[in-house]
């Protein structure tokens, strides 16, 4: 037997105002001070001010473009996503490394945020940055897997089991943001350090079973300017917005040269073609 | 040489100078006739004959780690690979100039040199 309608008590809507705060109007109006720098006009760095809106959910990046679209057009910036994955809008907001699209304004709790590009990589305009040095040293490290006993076969795949997928699993969330790079106090000094980004993505590599160019990446890595100048600052974990650890992939990578002082062995090689067709069934 | 050899042999000899650093400093700080004759020449030059090789390895030790992790920082200030290349051998220099000179002194209070 269905209850009669009228049996349901009626529960009043307790309604907070403060649920709608900041949607329809702003909370409140931020400073932006914003790092500006034209190399064609020569008249070296300055920050600009600029009073923002900022509403519920408004990010850095958000206020940044409607500082482009509403009060400066002239101001540089490099996005793409907005949603944390391409990795484009790396800045330092407050003297801390952050992704600007990921980052709210209402979540700083300043009336005053300062914007400026990442530290240790060149200036091309404002707030964007030169990522030449950065991806060369990416591509140093030889971030695919390398098999040199297999013929290329689309139809086939290499298998792996969870427990080896999850020895690098977290180092393939890496974005190649920059955060890293610009927080890393060893590459403030140092030029020629490879940095924490190459590093992990040397381990997710090296990690990997599928992989057997562990011996090329050790000769980059454990160079002079390799993994072991790496003083374990721990501020490329910190500042990470993936939740990647690359130093504890440093630490790892020192741990595997040292037991095997440049000349790397697997704890399991990777397994070889006869095994691949074994594991993986036709199409 | 591969970094990871050198920094291995920086890790071994950094474990080790701890030890005889400890050993060293119990030694110069316990003397059998107390701590007043502690720094005069009888009692450190008795140290020396009867703990010579120790010093030696001691010496050795020290002398790699020293200048080791001196030319790991300076070489951090990254300038190109000329001066990447000056500081490894002034460093290697100094090293070996260092063990010359202490070894000299362990044979000056063995009286093997005069």
């Amino acid at each position: 037997m269905s209850q009669d309608k009228s049996d349901v008590p009626i529960v009043p809507l307790h309604f907070d105002p403060k649920v709608m705060e900041g949607l329809g109007k702003p909370i409140k109006k931020v400073n932006f001070r914003v790092f500006r720098f034209d190399p064609a006009k020569g008249d070296g760095v300055r920050y600009s001010v600029y009073e923002v809106p900022v509403f519920r959910g408004t990010t850095v990046l958000d206020a940044l473009l409607y500082i482009k679209e509403k009060l400066d057009p002239s101001l540089s910036i490099r996005y793409s996503c907005r949603m944390a994955v391409c990795g484009s809008c790396g800045m330092v907001i407050n003297g801390k490394e952050m992704l600007a699209c990921k980052t709210q304004v209402e979540k700083l709790e300043k009336d005053t945020i300062v914007v400026r590009p990442m530290n240790n990589l060149p200036v091309i305009r404002d707030l964007v940055t030169d990522f030449s040095v950065f991806f060369d040293k990416h591509r140093s490290i030889l971030p695919y897997i390398v098999r040199e006993d297999v013929d290329f076969n689309l139809n086939r795949e290499y298998m792996q089991k969870p427990d080896e997928v999850i020895d690098f699993l977290m180092f393939s969330n890496c974005i190649k943001c920059g955060l890293c790079y610009s927080a890393c106090p060893t590459n403030a000094m140092d030029e020629a350090f490879l940095g924490p980004m190459a590093m992990g993505q040397a381990y997710r590599y090296i990690a990997d079973t599928r992989d057997g160019a562990h011996v090329k990446r050790m000769e980059v890595l454990d160079a002079s300017h390799g993994l072991w100048n790496c003083h374990f600052a721990g501020s490329c974990s910190d500042v990470c917005p993936k939740g990647v650890d690359p130093a504890f992939a440093i630490q790892q990578l020192k741990a595997l040269a040292i037991r095997k002082a440049g000349t790397l062995k697997k704890k399991k090689p990777a397994i070889n073609v006869v095994q691949v067709r074994e594991l993986v069934p036709e199409r | 040489m591969k970094e990871s050899k050198i920094m291995l042999l920086q890790y071994i000899t950094g474990a080790c100078i701890l030890v005889l650093g400890a050993a060293h400093f119990a030694l110069l700080t316990s003397p059998s006739d107390g701590l007043k004759t502690t720094l005069t020449f009888n009692s450190v030059q008795s140290i020396y004959v009867a703990y010579g090789l120790i010093f030696e390895l001691f010496l050795v030790l020290l002398s790699f780690h020293v200048f080791n992790g001196f030319r790991k920082v300076l070489i951090e200030l990254y300038q190109g690979k000329t001066y990447e290349t000056a500081v490894s051998w002034i460093m290697l220099l100094g090293g070996g100039a260092t063990f010359v000179w202490g070894t000299r002194t362990i044979l000056v209070f063995l009286e093997v040199l005069h």
